[in-house]
């Protein structure tokens, strides 16, 4: 659920950039933990799973306007590293359809990674001590919520810059209206008064901002664990083998 | 999402700028991206939005059909634009302007280059395993895409999905993703012994010719240089 659906454009180049770079590490650790592993053997499960991540988000979930992202899902079948990879993947597949801007897709990985990560290892922690659903209900409404934490946390980092924009753009109309020496005895009280106006409007965005995303991104979050809760001890009943913690601990008891 | 519409409009498609080649319609789009990055000018944003527009148009994609795609990032951009502008009718304009144009843009591109020729030009920036990631997600979809059809004809048949009802709808998807997942998983299994068979290593799915100029590649170059020109002047 916790992607950014922030459009191309908005955010200033600093912050995308930066997800761009972070994205850029993350997947360079991931493929450098992957290769570890059986590539050739890994590979076309996470072709698959990459597939189905895109293919459960397009199932219509009645009037409720939140789709599934089985993040958590894929990280325990995959793995913590090939699950970023899976998210990295899904991400720029939704960019290029316009869900999600493609200068945000950084950020985006970065986000959807976290949930990826905690995912994986809370219910690799969990999967011994408690039951499997326990498991993998708390490990995916922990990552969930620490991940449209993360975002709200984003969006107010680079909520600024919006305000920015904005007042970059109504400066530009009113440069040319006034000369630089008429606008000169104003500076200094304009810069306080919109500095603290800037401060009480950014609050007040982000406040507005919160109330929009956190329930919707609440039910998303329920409606994401029953799911993965769902098809996990599916999973479990068929083909136990294929549950990423399992192999590891088959591994090690081998 | 509409991936396979898109694919087949890719594929299908015989207008010149699907002649042209994914590394020239990339240029565009990223000069399109970057136009849309930096500039804050209102009318060069809507020019540029009437431009991709019509390349659409002239490249024969159905807008009646993809409009939903352009309507997506529009309704968060307006969402984004009413929690974060308030009241000011200029900054969200701009923003809804800025993500019309962008979607545009790219819905541009993978509507009139085949998807595989994109992964082929950003496998010189990513590593392979991921450029094989990228080909065998976009092959995998379009299996499962087929069975999930028919497995949501079922259940809409059987009377396992309601519009109203979110906890049957829930149970019934997980219940026909969970089928799917594991006929896909061992679909992987089968795929993954393919592999090995054939010699595996990562990079060589995409082997081979990539990349062939043609003189069909003028029109992205000359588009993106009429909006870069635009945007110098404006």
């Amino acid at each position: 659920m916790s992607h950014l659906h922030i459009p191309d454009g908005v955010i200033a180049p600093v912050w995308f950039i930066c997800g761009y770079l972070g994205m850029a590490a993350l997947l360079t650790l991931a493929v450098r933990q992957v290769s570890r592993e059986e590539v050739a053997s890994k590979i076309p499960r996470l072709g698959v799973l990459s597939a189905f991540m895109l293919l459960a988000m397009n199932i219509p979930l009645g009037f409720i306007p939140t789709h599934l992202n089985l993040t958590v899902l894929a990280a325990i079948l995959l793995g913590p590293w090939l699950g970023v990879i899976a998210v990295f993947v899904v991400n720029l597949l939704l960019a290029l359809v316009g869900h999600g801007g493609i200068t945000v897709m950084g950020l985006n990985v970065l986000v959807l990674s976290s949930e990826a990560l905690l995912g994986y290892y809370l219910f690799a922690a969990l999967r011994q001590r408690v039951r499997l659903e326990l498991a993998t209900a708390t490990a995916t409404v922990v990552a969930l919520t620490a991940s449209l934490a993360l975002m709200i946390g984003i969006v107010g980092l680079t909520q600024i810059d919006l305000l920015w924009l904005l007042q970059e753009h109504q400066h530009g109309q009113e440069a040319e209206t006034q000369t630089a020496a008429t606008m000169a005895p104003q500076i200094e009280g304009d810069v306080q008064e919109s500095e603290a106006e800037g401060r009480h409007s950014q609050h007040t965005s982000l406040n507005r901002f919160v109330m929009l995303v956190v329930p919707i991104g609440m039910v998303g979050i329920v409606l994401e664990a029953i799911a993965v809760t769902l098809l996990t001890s599916f999973i479990l009943k068929v083909r136990p083998d294929l549950i990423a913690c399992q192999d590891r601990q088959t591994e090690k008891g081998e | 999402m509409h991936l396979a519409d898109i694919d087949y409009l890719a594929f299908q498609g015989n207008s010149l700028w699907h002649k042209a080649s994914a590394l020239s319609k990339l240029f565009f789009t990223l000069v399109i991206i970057c136009v849309v990055v930096i500039s804050r000018e209102l009318p060069l944003l809507l020019f540029t939005l009437a431009l991709t527009l019509a390349l659409l148009v002239l490249a024969g994609v159905p807008l009646r059909s993809f409009c939903h795609l352009l309507l997506y990032p529009a309704l968060f951009a307006s969402i984004f634009a009413f929690s974060r502008l308030g009241t000011s009718w200029v900054g969200a304009a701009l923003v809804l302007v800025k993500s019309l144009t962008a979607a545009t843009a790219l819905i541009l591109l993978i509507t009139t280059t085949c998807i595989p020729a994109i992964f082929g030009c950003l496998r010189l920036l990513l590593p392979p395993l991921i450029a094989d990631a990228l080909l065998l997600t976009y092959r995998s979809f379009f299996t499962l895409l087929g069975q999930l059809g028919s497995f949501m004809t079922a259940l809409r048949l059987k009377g396992g999905y309601a519009p109203l009802k979110i906890m049957l709808n829930l149970r019934s998807a997980a219940g026909a993703l969970g089928v799917l997942l594991i006929h896909s998983l061992e679909a992987s299994e089968r795929m993954h012994r393919v592999l090995v068979l054939r010699g595996y290593r990562p990079g060589i799915i995409f082997a081979g010719k990539w990349y062939r100029p043609t003189w069909y590649d003028l029109g992205p170059v000359l588009g993106a240089l009429v909006v870069l020109f635009g945007a110098v002047l404006v």
